[in-house]
């Protein structure tokens, strides 16, 4: 079913209910990839989904249609997303821990991480990134999503989305030769 | 010479990760349970919260209220209670528990010369600070 038509059932008396499970079943895999690859932990993820969707559903009675559907679902996600790792970065410092190696750890230790040592590697190169330009590499190399939808999610010129990509793949190269 | 990795093979662009099976079906059924619970019962407006609130504070205001109006209605209750001051001193007085003095039966009110000085001009006092004090005593005061 399309967005627009989606949206046109959620505002239907009754059907509420209906209208948003069908937008679930639509975009919670889709989130939940582009969640999971920012933050690389499964548990971590389930919740941060679960509280993207809990805030789509609070706020879709209020949705004025500016932007679309999934960019707008998206934008929700990416936002909790970078609210979760800030939030982990300060417990960490306050911990006095690393968080780049509590990360580098999980991945190692992550027993739903099915890659190659290829894959291992790209992943850590990715994790070192900042979060806003990792968002920005996982939506563009990963997804191969337009500029302008990402802009759209991200809240960013398409001019600076260009500039953050070539950085983030030139740093990613750069880690892959020296790490081979 | 190293094998350089070549980002943009499309075999690195695979998805590494797996999900526990069954988990986006579990999903839709716990996050549907998780906003059941969070929605508050229909017809449950800001008021209908607020109402053992607003109760209490009628009950608090009323009960104010009242003793309010009852010590506004029976003011003699302090001239009673002067009353019994008064005659609880002259008691003492009577019994030598208190020393009288000079104030205690002095009347203020009706005391001409106290009167008297109220009606004194300016005139007449700078005439009579000139004839009775002398300048020495007035170059000594600040």
């Amino acid at each position: 079913m399309e967005d627009k038509d989606l949206l046109t059932l959620f505002r239907e008396e009754g059907r509420e209910n209906y209208a948003f499970n069908l937008i679930v079943e639509k975009y919670s895999e889709r989130l939940y990839w582009h969640i999971r690859k920012l933050t690389a932990s499964h548990e971590d993820t389930n919740d941060i989904l679960q509280n993207t969707f809990i805030k789509a559903w609070n706020a879709l009675p209020q949705f004025r249609e500016e932007s679309r559907l999934y960019t707008w679902l998206y934008r929700i996600a990416t936002n909790e997303s970078l609210t979760f790792i800030k939030r982990a970065k300060l417990k960490a410092m306050l911990s006095l821990s690393d968080y780049s190696r509590q990360i580098e750890n999980q991945l190692e230790a992550d027993c739903y991480f099915d890659g190659d040592k290829t894959q291992t590697l790209l992943r850590r190169a990715i994790m070192k990134l900042p979060e806003k330009q990792r968002a920005v590499f996982n939506l563009r190399y990963y997804e191969e999503m337009k500029y302008e939808d990402i802009s759209e999610i991200l809240d960013t010129s398409v001019g600076a989305l260009k500039a953050s990509y070539h950085h983030a793949f030139q740093k990613v190269q750069e880690y892959l030769k020296e790490s081979v | 010479m190293k094998d350089e990795i070549d980002i943009n093979n499309t075999g690195l662009k695979k998805n590494p990760f797996k999900v526990p099976d069954g988990y986006f079906e579990e999903f839709r059924e716990t996050l549907s349970n998780k906003i059941a619970e969070k929605r508050a019962p229909a017809g449950v407006g800001f008021f209908t919260i607020l109402r053992p609130q607003l109760a209490l504070f009628s009950l608090f205001a009323a009960i104010f209220i009242i003793g309010y109006g009852v010590f506004s209605l029976f003011p003699g209750k302090s001239n009673e209670l002067e009353v019994i001051g008064i005659t609880a001193n002259s008691q003492l007085l009577d019994e030598g528990f208190l020393k009288p003095t000079f104030v205690d039966f002095y009347d203020f009110e009706d005391d001409t010369l106290y009167k008297q000085s109220a009606d004194i001009g300016d005139d007449e006092l700078l005439t009579y600070i000139s004839e009775h004090i002398d300048i020495v005593t007035l170059a000594s005061l600040d």
